[in-house]
C-alpha cells in the first residue's frame, strides 16, 4: 500500500540513515590522531534522541538498532553493549513523547541529560563487572559534558536543515495509528 | 471503538515484545563478544572488510579535502622550515662523514668476528584508510590484509620510527593499534644503558615508560628502541627519545610523525605463531 504517509515515512528513514552515515564517516577520517583534545560527542545518540522527541512515530526501532550495531563495529566498541543500553533509553523517550505529548524545551534537555548520564554510568558499571578496560573516567565525563553542551546545536540542525519538527496537534490521532507500523 | 482499542492493545504488546527481543539480542551479542573475544574480533574485522568500501565514496573526497587544507597550512611554515633544514643539513654533513667511517669500520669488525647478520627485514607498505573513530581507541585501518600476507602482531613503522602493531587482520585490511593506545604494551630497550623497560600507552602522545629499577642510568635524550623480547616485534626498531615530564616521570617522545600518518610499512617478522599450527603435527620447525 503506497500512500502519501508511507512515502513521507520512507523519506524520514532515508534521512536518518544518511545523517548517521555521514557522522560515522566523519569520525572515521584519519586526521585527528594529533588533535586528541577534540573528543567526539556522542552524536548518534543526540540525533536519535532529538528525532524521537520530535517524530516518535517516524523512526523504527530496527533502523536504530541497525545504525548502532554498525557504529559499534566501526568504532571498535564492545559489540552490542551500548546498543542494548541506548535502545532502552530510546524506547523510554519514545514512550514518553508518545504518551505525554510534546515536551517543552527545558523538559527535553533535562530528560535527555538524565538518560544519557544514567546510561553512561550503567555502561561503566557493566564494563567494570565484566572486567573490560574502559577509558579513563575523566575522558568519559569530558565527552559527556561535551555531548550535553552540543545538544542545542543538534536540535537546531534537525529543526532548520533536516526539517524534523514537532508534529501538529491534529497529528496525535495518526500518531497512535502509525504506532502499529513501527 | 472497542474493536479499535483492542487492536491498539495488540499492537502495543507486539511492539513491547519486539523491543525486548532486540535489547536481548544486543546483550546476547555483547556476552558472546565477551566470552569469545578473539573470534568476535575476527568477525568484526570481516565486517569491516565489507563495510569500509561502502564508506569509501565519502571518505575519499573528505580525505582529499583535509589534505588540501593541510597543504595550505604547511605553505606558511615552509619558509621557516626551509631555514631550519639548511642549518640541520650543515650539521648532518659532518655526521654523514662520521657515519660512513663507522659503517666501514663496523663491517670490517663484523667480518673479522664472523658475525651472521639477520636476514634483511622486509616491508609491505599500506595506505591508512581510516582511524578508529572514537577518542578512546587509538588505532588505524590499513588497506592491506591477510591477502597481502599480513600477520597478527607485526610491527608497523612510518619513515622514521615505530608506529604500532597489527592487531586484527581482515581479508583486505588490517587494524594497527598505535603505541599511544591505552592497551598498547611494547617491550623496549633504552640505549646506551641497555636498560629494558615497557612502553605503556596512555592515550597521550608521549607514552610513559614503565621501568623496574635503576632509573638513574636513564637520561633524557636517550634513544628508545624495541627490545625484541617476547619474539613478537623485531628488535632495534627506533621508537623515540626519553624525556622527563613535569612530574619527573620518564616518557618517550615518539619519532614517528603521528600528525601525518599516511603510508605505513608493516615489517615482516619471522615469528612462530602458535595460532597458525592448529593441532597439526610439527615435523620440521628448524630451517637451518
Amino acid at each position: 500500500m503506497i500512500n502519501f504517509q508511507n512515502i513521507q515515512s520512507w523519506a524520514y528513514y532515508i534521512k536518518y540513515l544518511m545523517i548517521c552515515f555521514i557522522i560515522l564517516s566523519l569520525q572515521l577520517l584519519p586526521m585527528k590522531i594529533v588533535h586528541q583534545e577534540v573528543l567526539w560527542p556522542n552524536l548518534i545518540y543526540l540525533i536519535t534522541v532529538a528525532w524521537l522527541v520530535r517524530k516518535p512515530s517516524h523512526l523504527p526501532v530496527i533502523l536504530i538498532l541497525f545504525v548502532h550495531i554498525i557504529s559499534d563495529i566501526l568504532l571498535l566498541m564492545p559489540l552490542g553493549l551500548w546498543s542494548a543500553l541506548s535502545l532502552m533509553g530510546y524506547e523510554f523517550l519514545r514512550w514518553r513523547s508518545l504518551s505525554q505529548g510534546r515536551l517543552k524545551l527545558g523538559q527535553e534537555l533535562l530528560l535527555i541529560n538524565i538518560v544519557l548520564i544514567l546510561l553512561t554510568f550503567v555502561q561503566i558499571g557493566i564494563e567494570f563487572i565484566f572486567k573490560i578496560k574502559s577509558p579513563p573516567i575523566g575522558m568519559i565525563l569530558l565527552q559527556l559534558t561535551f555531548s550535553l553542551l552540543i545538544y542545542p546545536i543538534v536540535i537546531f540542525v534537525l529543526h532548520s536543515i533536516l526539517r524534523v519538527r514537532h508534529s501538529e496537534r491534529s497529528e496525535t490521532v495518526t500518531r497512535v495509528k502509525s504506532m502499529e507500523n513501527i | 471503538m472497542n474493536e479499535r482499542k483492542r487492536k491498539d492493545d495488540y499492537g502495543r504488546i507486539i511492539r513491547s515484545i519486539t523491543i525486548a527481543l532486540l535489547v536481548f539480542f544486543s546483550f546476547f551479542t555483547f556476552i558472546l563478544w565477551k566470552i569469545d573475544n578473539p573470534r568476535a574480533e575476527r568477525v568484526r574485522m570481516a565486517a569491516l572488510d565489507k563495510l569500509i568500501p561502502n564508506f569509501e565514496w565519502i571518505l575519499g573526497p573528505l580525505r582529499g579535502l583535509s589534505s588540501v587544507s593541510e597543504g595550505i597550512g604547511s605553505y606558511s611554515t615552509l619558509v621557516k622550515e626551509n631555514r631550519e633544514l639548511r642549518l640541520k643539513l650543515q650539521k648532518m654533513r659532518n655526521w654523514r662523514e662520521a657515519a660512513i667511517r663507522l659503517e666501514e669500520e663496523n663491517s670490517q669488525l663484523l667480518d673479522l668476528n664472523n658475525v651472521r647478520v639477520n636476514p634483511s627485514l622486509k616491508y609491505i607498505t599500506g595506505l591508512v584508510l581510516s582511524d578508529s573513530g572514537s577518542s578512546f581507541r587509538r588505532s588505524l585501518l590499513l588497506n592491506i590484509g591477510a591477502f597481502d600476507g599480513i600477520k597478527e602482531g607485526w610491527a608497523v613503522v612510518d619513515s622514521s620510527g615505530l608506529v604500532g602493531r597489527i592487531f586484527g587482520v581482515g581479508e583486505k585490511l588490517s587494524r594497527v593499534v598505535l603505541l599511544i593506545d591505552s592497551s598498547s604494551r611494547i617491550p623496549i630497550k633504552i640505549e646506551p644503558s641497555g636498560k629494558k623497560a615497557l612502553l605503556v600507552g596512555d592515550n597521550s602522545l608521549r607514552p610513559p615508560i614503565e621501568i623496574v629499577e635503576n632509573i638513574e642510568v636513564v637520561r633524557s635524550g636517550d634513544r628508545v628502541v624495541t627490545s625484541g623480547d617476547g619474539k613478537i616485534l623485531p628488535s632495534d626498531v627506533l621508537v623515540g627519545h626519553v624525556i622527563r615530564d613535569a612530574d619527573q616521570r620518564l616518557r618517550v617522545k615518539l619519532v614517528a610523525n603521528y600528525g601525518r600518518l599516511k603510508f605505513l610499512k608493516v615489517i615482516k617478522t619471522q615469528t612462530f605463531d602458535s595460532s597458525d599450527v592448529q593441532g597439526e603435527v610439527i615435523i620440521n620447525t628448524g630451517t637451518d
